[in-house]
């Protein structure tokens, strides 16, 4: 784990305009997030979603992003939370999964033949790049030296001193 | 004299701003800085009206999401609709999409001109040497030339090498970056401002001869008195949408120029009730959809590295396809990494050997823009099927090179492909893939043709010398008067074009 200065403080969503997803909602995306980016799991990137500020990333994009591309995150977000028993056969949501048949059902997904539900882990998987490989933490440890240190501005430590 | 540059909040109050020029232009990208550039630095007094932020270098961040954020439109989430969805990409900014392009300055292959003039009568202005005369000038203007060597970068070198090895015709980019420092950032806005985008180069030159630009300030419509444009009206802006300033309306003593690119030109001229005429306003959508392909090697690329567009090949140029590098940046290349859960993070720490080509298409497809039932672009784009084999051959053809300059594998990330292809046999399969856009990722980076230009008002919507045939002293100075895609990249065109309607009009606004 890298020391708390340089991936700035892990959060969870606060939530903001009800068009740009409910609080639950929020909560959801960063568990998927979590799903994609899984933290331990890699001795050479060990750090996930949940060591990292991801939270305040969903926050961020989803209070400027379009409200189209708002919508699509909500309607994947349903369309996940609800498909386990047509994709795995399972009477449950998404989150009545564990983690490896989370990302079972995702993998599964990507492969569908129907176009919008294959792109679907995709469209996670680049919320969750778009934030996370932003790092400059992230980046120097697969060698990349950024032309800028300073961290994006949702990842900045919070004025209040938090947590 | 020197002009500045004007914003949201330099006008605290809500009344309405009132003010004047010459000539008023929309759209501060390649075709309106550049039309500022001429038209200035002519005696004329300017007002620049553009949608976006200023770029300021010192406090741009690395992270591609504080660029999307800043200065791409729609944070880079705009997309063309159709069997699949399209990412279009654009910049918003001072500078327009010159700020985040790959800075590649190509000149229009000659057999395109012809076809402008033989099929669109477009030879009045835009003769062969006029455009070659004006390119020589923008070459030295912006420092046109290749990557010095030792910032060519291993994801360029290696397709040199790869191109070399199939002994086909290729070579270094010419780009418009002046002594590059091969940061690898061009698509987060130069962090060096080495590149001579518009925001760094013709801007400031029409600052200097006393320009104003309006700066985040959306242009809503053109005022049209009697047949004749006399202004713009316009307001002021957040970028994203969350505060609204005081209305602007814009007195044009001469000419309005619309260059606010291919996308947002025709929507102002529908919202201001031009192209009844030919009924060809947001029309003829045409595109250079472009697909990527990663390549891993066993030795290090540090794709980061290096000019980001640094070589290309045009040998199948002939075959409506052209190959280039495509330094991507980590947070986009990673999102198309096939693996989840601990693989990403996996292919991620690998990201080092991977190498980024891609190949672009001079597609037969048309499509269309329109104003969106809530605000913003509706831009319907489908590939046809003879577009869609050429981009599988072309795909084909990535891997081709990638395997000649020692690819371990390849990611063609097509559906109904295998994850990683480990030889040019294998990549064959891409053959029996159906023309299907569904079945790949493509983005569409090049636009051209929604307000075309031809030789009469029933054909066509702007006349060759760039005037709109139904409204006197109303201009469009960017990639919607091209009449076709040109299978190259069009900023170079659009600088060029841009700048002969300028030169015509100063001459005629002197004349009068």
């Amino acid at each position: 784990m890298a020391p708390a200065d340089q991936l700035a403080f892990p959060s969870p969503p606060a939530g903001s305009h009800p068009l740009r997803l409910l609080n639950f909602e929020r909560r959801w995306l960063f568990a998927v997030v979590a799903t994609i980016l899984p933290g331990g799991s890699s001795n050479r990137l060990p750090w996930g979603a949940d060591d990292v500020p991801l939270g305040r990333f969903l926050d961020d994009l989803l209070d400027s992003a379009p409200l189209k591309f708002v919508a699509g995150v909500r309607a994947c977000l349903w369309m996940l939370l609800l498909c386990p028993p047509l994709v795995l056969g399972r009477l449950t949501t998404f989150f009545g999964l564990n983690t490896s048949e989370r990302l079972k059902l995702l993998e599964r997904l990507k492969s569908n033949r129907v176009y919008v539900v294959r792109e679907m882990p995709l469209m996670f998987k680049m919320v969750a790049c778009l934030g996370y490989c932003g790092l400059p933490t992230v980046q120097k440890r697969i060698g990349i030296h950024p032309t800028d240190t300073t961290p994006p501005e949702w990842a900045l430590p919070e004025s209040d001193g938090a947590p | 004299m020197s002009g500045a540059i004007l914003e949201l909040d330099s006008f605290p109050g809500r009344g309405p701003v009132e003010d004047s020029a010459d000539v008023v232009i929309v759209g501060t990208g390649a075709g309106g800085a550049t039309a500022a550039r001429v038209l200035a630095e002519a005696g004329l007094d300017l007002i620049l009206i553009e949608e976006g932020p200023p770029v300021k270098t010192a406090e741009l961040r690395s992270d591609m999401y504080s660029a999307f954020k800043s200065f791409w439109r729609d944070m880079g989430f705009q997309v063309a609709e159709g069997r699949a969805f399209t990412p279009v990409l654009q910049g918003r900014c001072v500078g327009g999409t010159t700020v985040i392009n790959g800075a590649i300055m190509h000149r229009m292959p000659e057999a395109i001109h012809g076809a402008w003039r033989d099929e669109f009568g477009v030879s009045d202005v835009l003769t062969y040497a006029a455009l070659n005369r004006v390119y020589d000038q923008l070459d030295r203007e912006l420092h046109v030339g290749t990557a010095p060597e030792p910032v060519v970068g291993n994801n360029n070198a290696l397709m040199r090498a790869g191109v070399e090895r199939l002994g086909l015709r290729g070579n270094l980019i010419r780009r418009n970056v002046h002594d590059c420092q091969g940061s690898g950032h061009c698509n987060q806005g130069c962090p060096t401002a080495r590149k001579q985008s518009m925001d760094v180069s013709y801007v400031p030159r029409a600052l200097a001869a006393g320009a104003r630009v309006y700066a985040t300030c959306r242009a809503d419509r053109v005022r049209i008195e009697r047949g004749r444009a006399i202004g713009v009206e316009a307001r002021f802006r957040d970028p994203l949408g969350r505060r609204e300033g005081p209305l602007v309306r814009v007195h044009a003593r001469h000419a309005v120029i619309l260059a606010a690119s291919a996308i947002q030109t025709p929507l102002l001229l529908q919202a201001s009730g031009v192209g009844k005429s030919s009924r060809l306003v947001g029309r003829r959508l045409q595109t250079h959809p472009g697909s990527g392909m990663m390549g891993v090697f066993d030795r290090p690329v540090n794709v980061w590295f290096g000019a980001t567009q640094g070589y290309e090949t045009t040998h199948y140029w002939g075959e409506r396809m052209k190959f280039e590098s495509v330094g991507m940046p980590l947070e986009v290349a990673a999102a198309r990494l096939p693996g989840l859960g601990p693989a990403a993070l996996e292919e991620m720490a690998d990201f080092d050997r991977l190498a980024i080509w891609g190949v672009q298409v001079r597609a037969e497809a048309h499509g269309s823009v329109r104003q969106a039932p809530f605000g913003g672009a509706q831009i319907k784009f489908d590939m046809t099927s003879a577009d869609l084999e050429r981009l599988k051959l072309g795909l084909f053809r990535v891997a081709e090179m990638m395997f000649a300059a020692g690819a371990r594998a390849v990611m063609p990330a097509v559906h109904g492909l295998p994850d990683r292809v480990h030889s040019v046999d294998e990549m064959r399969k891409v053959f029996d893939v159906p023309p299907d856009p569904r079945h790949f990722h493509c983005i569409a980076a090049h636009l051209f043709g929604t307000a075309l230009m031809g030789r009469g008002p029933s054909s066509s919507v702007v006349a060759p010398d760039g005037q709109v045939h139904e409204v006197k002293d109303l201009y469009v100075a960017d990639s919607s008067v091209f009449p076709t895609n040109m299978g190259v990249n069009p900023q170079h065109t659009i600088c060029a074009v841009a700048w002969l309607f300028a030169e015509r009009l100063a001459d005629r606004i002197a004349r009068a």
